[in-house]
């Protein structure tokens, strides 16, 4: 066959074409590759909340090569709101000792930083769960991100679809972020663990409560423009006692006696899932997370601490979610 | 009128999820309230104002507290007791945030502020 200039040139339009349709859906959506090349996650057994979580967590802490010398450490807990008997929240003796542990290994200064979700009035939550007094007593200054100042911030990933956000001064300019979570099943995104928990750090006061602009684009599509945009770097998660069910403010109490440290979100979440009963490559965030933002399975992931045991009866979760379950 | 909690009152989004009720917010039924001043005799919002008549005694946050004493008064509840809670506040001249320090402001005058803003008492 001969291939005449004509016939070269309309082949090769053809494939220009076909190729400006077909690309677009095998071009990833982040924009760099930030996923270590192992990650480490070390399970803590804890029954209760007790002052002994201060030295349990310094011993767990020791098992990272954490260095946050002359750093300012930013502690993100999970505070989205109050309501009597419901584990909603991180406990805040899990915040003073992790405060405390990072002032002993030499930070510069340790703040706790939130914008809670659901309740606009921070400070009532503050106070009805326990944090401000708390807080006031261990002179650790907490500082509202629903009201910080702003900076109209890039985003590093678009699976939203969006190119910018304004985000919260403080978080920005942390040395070293730590996602405090609460291990909670969530009824509209699965679970809601250290990636989830970043909502926390997109403000009310632009973004509206509970932070609709994330709702309306799409959870697991925001959480990872969150996680590729304001890196975690280290991760304790409150699963001592955690959520099933309709969480995560509605959920019942499950005592799962159980601390999570990584220095990886993606290592931390698919391990809490694990934990839980959970398959984590059928939560969408944490299977895309693993393309670029950490690790999930489980030979890139040195687990240290207590062996991970999957439950003998896993988290209960709304209907839509029984496909979690690992079988 | 629809996101009503059972038992009245707003919080910031559905009033049941999951066949689970949530619970109202001070300051979300209070800005709802303000909004509906003009439907005293709505069931609606009576059981909203009850509510919150139950709820602000106890409150200890200026910006909920503010919020309730303006919704309060706008529907002509006795807001005497509040306004000498929020007063008495310990931290109200710390208070840092601007919205909340104007919200603060307002409440300490309610009378003018909701005149300003077309409601009668």
């Amino acid at each position: 066959m001969i291939l005449t200039r004509r016939d070269f040139l309309i082949g090769s339009a053809a494939l220009a074409a076909g190729a400006s349709v077909s690309v677009p859906f095998f071009l990833p959506k982040y924009h760099s590759v930030q996923r270590p090349k192992r990650s480490r996650v070390a399970i803590l057994h804890a029954e209760k909340y007790s002052q002994q979580i201060d030295q349990m967590l310094a011993a767990g802490l020791r098992l990272f090569p954490v260095n946050v010398q002359g750093k300012t450490v930013v502690l993100k807990p999970n505070l989205v709101d109050y309501i009597p008997g419901n584990a909603i929240n991180t406990h805040p003796l899990l915040v003073l000792a992790a405060a405390e542990s990072f002032r002993r290994l030499g930070a510069k200064s340790v703040l706790v930083a939130e914008g809670p979700g659901h309740q606009r009035d921070t400070e009532l939550v503050l106070s009805q769960s326990g944090y401000k007094e708390a807080l006031r007593d261990e002179k650790i200054r907490f500082v509202d991100l629903n009201r910080d100042e702003l900076i109209r911030t890039p985003l590093r990933a678009s699976y939203m679809g969006m190119k910018d956000l304004w985000l919260p001064r403080t978080v920005l300019e942390a040395d070293f972020l730590v996602s405090m979570p609460k291990i909670k099943a969530h009824h509209w995104s699965g679970v809601t663990l250290s990636m989830k928990n970043m909502f926390g750090v997109v403000p009310g006061a632009r973004y509206g409560w509970p932070k609709n602009i994330l709702h309306w684009k799409g959870i697991q599509e925001s959480i990872l423009d969150l996680c590729a945009t304001v890196p975690v770097r280290f991760v304790i998660a409150d699963g001592i006692v955690a959520m099933e069910g309709n969480g995560p403010l509605n959920g019942t109490p499950r005592p799962l006696e159980k601390i999570v440290l990584a220095d990886d979100p993606v290592a931390a979440d698919a391990t809490c899932a694990r934990l839980m009963g959970f398959e984590p490559d059928r939560i969408v965030h944490i299977r895309e997370g693993a393309k670029f933002l950490g690790n999930s399975a489980p030979a890139l992931i040195d687990q240290v601490g207590e062996t991970l045991t999957p439950p003998t009866t896993p988290f209960q979760v709304v209907p839509e979610f029984q496909y979690l379950h690992a079988r | 009128m629809d996101r009503v909690c059972p038992g009245g009152g707003w919080n910031a989004g559905n009033g049941v999820v999951y066949g689970s009720p949530l619970a109202p917010h001070p300051d979300d039924t209070a800005i709802a309230l303000l909004a509906l001043s003009d439907r005293r005799q709505n069931p609606v919002v009576q059981s909203s104002v009850q509510w919150l008549e139950r709820a602000a005694p106890t409150l200890t946050a200026p910006w909920s507290l503010a919020w309730a004493i303006l919704a309060l008064a706008a529907h002509r509840q006795p807001v005497v007791s509040l306004f000498a809670s929020l007063v008495a506040l310990p931290d109200l001249s710390n208070i840092e945030d601007t919205s909340t320090l104007a919200l603060v402001c307002l409440a300490l005058d309610y009378r003018r502020a909701l005149s300003a803003f077309g409601v009668t008492i």
